[in-house]
């Protein structure tokens, strides 16, 4: 089965060359132009990895990736940062954790495929599982 | 004839005959922003334009867009227009090999 990728990126030409690049490599892709509509994709369609334009207009990268990891399912999924500078946030972030990544702009095609990679080749980790449903107590059996 | 040569990803060949249309349709709007002294949507533009440029292969675009944007965002409109002059000169003036 084909692994997935889900590109967040508000550029056009970003996102068609980023899809051209792993398409290549024989990744599904998917697409969406701004933050909000790619952690709703990413919830329905639970990526391999997504790459995450940090600098994005209404919701930025960071903004987005946090919408991510508030849900479990999307919290786990690596992420690629992409942005034109490498900010103190974003590095901190990468040095903290593996699953997260961070390439600089404009992306070349050898370090994105590198990167990409890599990045798929991380164990994929499923979401804990959900507590389960709390107990009825004796008394609301009466209610 | 053609005074910029640029060695293109072949497999990138599908693709980047759109991305050169649209940098070129982009020039009036971008003349437009410098025309109403809106230096902000410039420096918009030129960062949008240094990261993809080099992506595609284009260095020079990266490179200009990066200029572009630090020239609008020091308000420095006269630099912007030079700099939009470079880059219309460079678009019409591209020959890509691809190899």
């Amino acid at each position: 089965m084909k692994k997935k990728v889900l590109i967040i990126d508000d550029a056009e030409e970003m996102l068609v060359l980023m899809r051209r690049i792993l398409e290549l490599k024989g990744l599904e892709v998917h697409c969406a132009r701004d933050g909000k509509t790619g952690a709703r994709l990413a919830g329905e369609l639970l990526p391999d990895l997504i790459t995450l334009d940090f600098n994005m207009p209404d919701q930025n990268g960071v903004e987005t990736y946090s919408l991510l990891r508030s849900c479990p399912a999307t919290a786990v999924i690596p992420v690629i940062f992409i942005s034109g500078v490498m900010t103190g946030l974003i590095k901190r972030m990468v040095v903290d954790n593996p699953r997260i990544g961070f390439l600089r702009k404009p992306v070349r095609r050898e370090e994105f495929e590198k990167c990409v990679g890599a990045m798929l080749s991380l164990p994929r980790l499923e979401p804990p599982p959900q507590p389960p449903p709390r107990k009825k107590s004796g008394y609301e059996e009466y209610e | 004839m053609a005074k910029y040569i640029v060695h293109a990803d072949p497999d990138l060949r599908e693709i980047i005959p759109g991305f050169l249309k649209n940098r070129g349709e982009e020039l009036p709007a971008l003349a437009a922003l410098l025309a109403a002294g809106d230096l902000d949507g410039l420096r918009k533009a030129g960062h949008k334009l240094a990261g993809s440029g080099g992506g595609y292969g284009f260095d020079r675009l990266s490179e200009l867009g990066k200029a572009l944007e630090a020239a609008a965002g020091a308000k420095d409109a006269p630099g912007a227009a030079s700099l939009l002059a470079a880059l219309k000169e460079y678009l019409e003036n591209i020959e890509i090999v691809y190899e």
